[in-house]
């Protein structure tokens, strides 16, 4: 969908036709459930913040600005609301099980194999378990969803410095993680 | 080493991409969701708090920019003044007499006053 489709399809959204808005949401749905899931490693928690994303952004149409692109302002809504939960989340240990994944995820490129959710959720989990919710936020947008660093600071707000170092601390605390699995 | 694992480990993690089985049904459930009496409700309380603590603030910014203001001190001294003017009055009307002399002037006194207040209420309910 280009963008000049999608502003004519806001349009009709700002007038209340919420038919044009299955259109968005079709579109858009998959790409803020894998955000949410990498994000939140948890399928149901990660539908709830599709179904929060897509409520948010219909009742703030009105504030949507036709130069930002739909999916960096869907991100926006999607990751605030990730970091919201993540911020009452405890942070779960990994099981030894997911380790070995970890360290054989970690050790042979290009595996073609498709894990099944729970599993991809574990394996993320392993990973970044240790990080920050703002971290883990970066980390996922920059490393997962290949997002440019000018996204990313649209998306959360934060300057390029804050989105380096916060990539940074990320990439240091997951380093050491698999430097400790070889240690196991 | 480590960053050769690092690398590999997230390139892996890309190319899995979660199962989303009851796409349908999520798209329905937001759609049935949009004007759902609960988000209408819950938006309206939040608009609701926001003009109640807008209009508060402002009330609490116009009570301080009135309280510091410098016309604010000159009335309020204004009024001290006048006050200790009656003071002044009161106690040179009525030191320097002896006690008979002092009631009897001190009741003329509250008389007058009575008269000149009962013209004011007066004066007010016109």
């Amino acid at each position: 969908m280009d963008q000049t489709g999608i502003i004519n399809i806001v349009n009709q959204c700002r007038k209340g036709d919420s038919s044009s808005y299955r259109l968005i949401v079709e579109e858009y749905q998959y790409m803020i459930y894998q955000l949410a899931f990498r994000m939140l490693c948890n399928e149901d928690e990660a539908k709830d913040i599709v179904q929060e994303t897509f409520i948010r952004a219909w009742q703030n149409f009105s504030k949507y600005r036709p130069e930002i692109r739909m999916s960096t302002w869907l991100y926006t809504i999607a990751t605030n609301g990730c970091i919201d939960r993540l911020r009452h989340k405890r942070n779960e240990n990994t099981d030894t099980d997911m380790q070995e994944q970890l360290k054989y995820f970690a050790s042979n490129e290009n595996i073609e194999q498709h894990l099944i959710n729970s599993e991809q959720a574990q394996l993320v989990m392993a990973l970044t378990c240790q990080l920050t919710p703002k971290q883990k936020a970066v980390f996922t947008l920059h490393y997962l969803e290949e997002l440019s660093t000018e996204e990313i600071q649209k998306i959360t707000g934060l300057s390029a410095e804050k989105i380096k170092s916060n990539l940074y601390l990320a990439r240091k605390s997951i380093r050491q993680k698999l430097e400790l699995l070889d240690h196991e | 080493m480590n960053k050769e694992k690092f690398e590999i480990v997230t390139d892996n993690l890309r190319k899995q991409h979660p199962d989303l089985m009851d796409e349908k049904a999520i798209t329905e459930r937001i759609m049935l969701n949009l004007h759902s009496p609960r988000t209408d409700n819950r938006q309206r309380i939040i608009y609701l708090i926001r003009t109640v603590t807008a209009v508060a603030s402002i009330l609490l910014m116009v009570l301080y920019v009135v309280q510091t203001a410098p016309w604010n001190e000159n009335l309020v001294s204004e009024n001290r003044n006048s006050e200790k003017v009656l003071q002044k009055e009161f106690y040179s009307r009525f030191s320097g007499l002896n006690s008979k002399t002092t009631v009897k002037l001190y009741r003329e006194y509250l008389s007058e006053n009575i008269l000149k207040n009962n013209k004011l209420k007066a004066l007010k309910n016109q």
